[in-house]
Parts: C-alpha cells; structure tokens; sequence
C-alpha cells in the first residue's frame, strides 16, 4: 500500500482524533500497515507490548483467560475500531488477546513513534492523546456496565 | 503569577508530579480551591459532570443509589485522590455521589479551564492527558481482573 492509500484509509480516524489533513500526513508517516489472515494472533495477554493498533478493515476478537485457563470472548472489533492503546499508555502487559478473525488490515504504531510525534508535533500528539483517552473513558463505562450485571446488590 | 496555597497543594498530588514550578503556576490559576465541612455534597448521581477533583486533605465519601432506593456506600477517598476525572474527557451524567466526611481541602479543575491550559500549554497538555489516561487504564484493567472470573469460556 502506498503512503497515499494509506493516507485515504487514515481519514476514517480524523473524527476520532480530530487532526486536519495535513496532521493526518504527519501521523500517517509514522504508523506501519500490517496485514492479517483469518486465525491470526496479534498478540496474546499477558505479552509486553507497547503498540495501540487501527483497524482499517476486518474482525478481530477481544478474549481473555479466566482463571481456569479457559480463553473467554470479551468482545468483536471491526472496522474503525482501535486496541492496544492501554499498554502504550501505561506500559503494563496486554490485558486481553486479539485474534483477526477475517482477512483484516490494520494500522500500528508503536510507542517510540507515539513518543516522536508527541515530541516534535505536540499538537497531533495532544489531540492523539484526547483520542485515546476518550476511548479508555468509554472502555471504563463499558466494563462497569458489565461488570455491575454481575455483582450482586449489597 | 499563581496562587502560593493552591500550588502547594497542587505539588503534593501524585497526578501532578510530572510538573515543575513554572507549570505548577500555570495550572494554579485555573484551579479553584474548596474547604468543604462535614456532609457536604460535592455533587449527586446523575448530575452533568463538568469538573475533575483532587483530595489535598480530609476524607470523602462515594454513595450510589441501588435500584431499590437504598443509598450504597462504594468506596472512601482521601489525601492525594482524585475523583470525577471521565467528566473532563467526555460528556456523561455522574455515576455515583461524592459527600464529605470530616472537615476536607479540595482542588477542582473544570472542563473548560483543562481545555485552556492544554491550548496554551501544550507541554502541562500533554503531561495532564498522560497520567489521566494511566489512571483511566488502571480503572479499566482492575474491572476486567473482576470481569474475567464472571465469564462463561467460548
């Protein structure tokens, strides 16, 4: 995939993460394109990792091990779709695996290119890091609403 | 420039350690500081959150309202916490109610006034929306920990 294409793809996250078109060209050069067949593992819990990924196109699969062992389906993520950014965020290890299901392509970018970009373009990184941080917002109420399914009243 | 009570109180809160006098300063302008006595509200359940909270003294209390009417406590908080920080990153109504215990010094810092310092301060920006996205991914991993032993495998 060319720069350009890459570029196109990219501009389904300029809502997410507000950058302006000539933002977009700057960020676009830091990320790497990856593609993925069916049943492939982007990474498993408990890896260190420090990478957040965009999902441009496909089905991966959020799962978690209990504490049986047993590998649990948290959640489906398509298109538009970002993960990985709690580990780029806090460097602790992943907390759930991801699967891609389907063909998928999908978009990385790692933390010593995030560190860059917030180093030399403090405005993307600014509004980089409100993107993000409005997604962990919305995994917090996500996994209080279920998570309150399940306790019981006091 | 800056308020000398309020930046000592900003310099003994773990969510400002990443700052230096100069962006102690900054953010000091912006602050609001509150003596609260015992039993009074910080704010109820289900109001518009537009502010975050900092603990520099006393001890307060988080209430929630089951769904039989009865008032739950959840949890205490004390020096050096925060509370209310999803409320300056997106727009939903507060999930729980926030009451003073004992005598309490609280900080408050408003949407609208963390929106000016991170425009016109990218740097304090950027360190700000660096731990309030460490501290949201802490609330994440611990609920998933809980989450995981309640799910049924695939």
């Amino acid at each position: 995939m060319t720069d350009e294409k890459i570029l196109e793809e990219l501009k389904s996250f300029s809502y997410t993460f507000g950058l302006d078109p000539d933002q977009l060209a700057v960020f676009s050069s830091y990320v790497e394109l990856l593609e993925f067949e069916p049943d492939t593992t982007v990474f498993k819990e408990g890896d260190d990792g420090d990478s957040v990924y965009f999902i441009l196109k496909g089905e991966l699969e959020v799962s978690m091990d209990s504490d049986w062992g047993e590998a649990i389906k948290i959640a489906s993520l398509n298109d538009g779709s970002v993960f990985g950014e709690m580990s780029l965020i806090d460097e602790l290890p992943r907390s759930a695996s991801i699967t891609s299901r389907s063909k998928s392509s999908v978009m990385k970018l790692n933390k010593n290119n995030f560190e860059t970009i917030l180093e030399k373009h403090p405005a993307i990184g600014v509004s980089l890091l409100k993107g993000l941080a409005q997604i962990v917002c919305q995994r917090v109420r996500e996994s209080n609403s279920s998570l309150s399914e399940y306790l019981e009243p006091i | 420039m800056g308020n000398e009570k309020i930046i000592k109180g900003l310099s003994s809160l773990p969510f400002f350690s990443g700052l230096n006098k100069d962006q102690l300063a900054s953010v000091s302008d912006h602050i609001e500081s509150l003596d609260l006595e015992p039993e009074s509200k910080i704010f109820s359940e289900g109001d518009i959150g537009d502010s975050v909270f900092f603990i520099i003294e006393g001890t307060l209390e988080v209430i929630k309202d089951s769904d039989w009417g009865e008032t739950v406590k959840l949890t205490t908080l004390t020096n050096g916490a925060s509370f209310g920080e999803m409320s300056v990153i997106d727009n939903y109504p507060r999930s729980t109610t926030v009451v003073a215990q004992t005598k309490a010094w609280i900080l408050k810092l408003k949407k609208e006034d963390f929106n000016t310092i991170i425009d016109n301060h990218q740097d304090i920006g950027l360190i700000m929306l660096k731990e309030l996205s460490r501290f949201l991914c802490r609330h994440v991993r611990q609920a998933n920990e809980s989450l995981s032993d309640f799910l049924e495998p695939i």
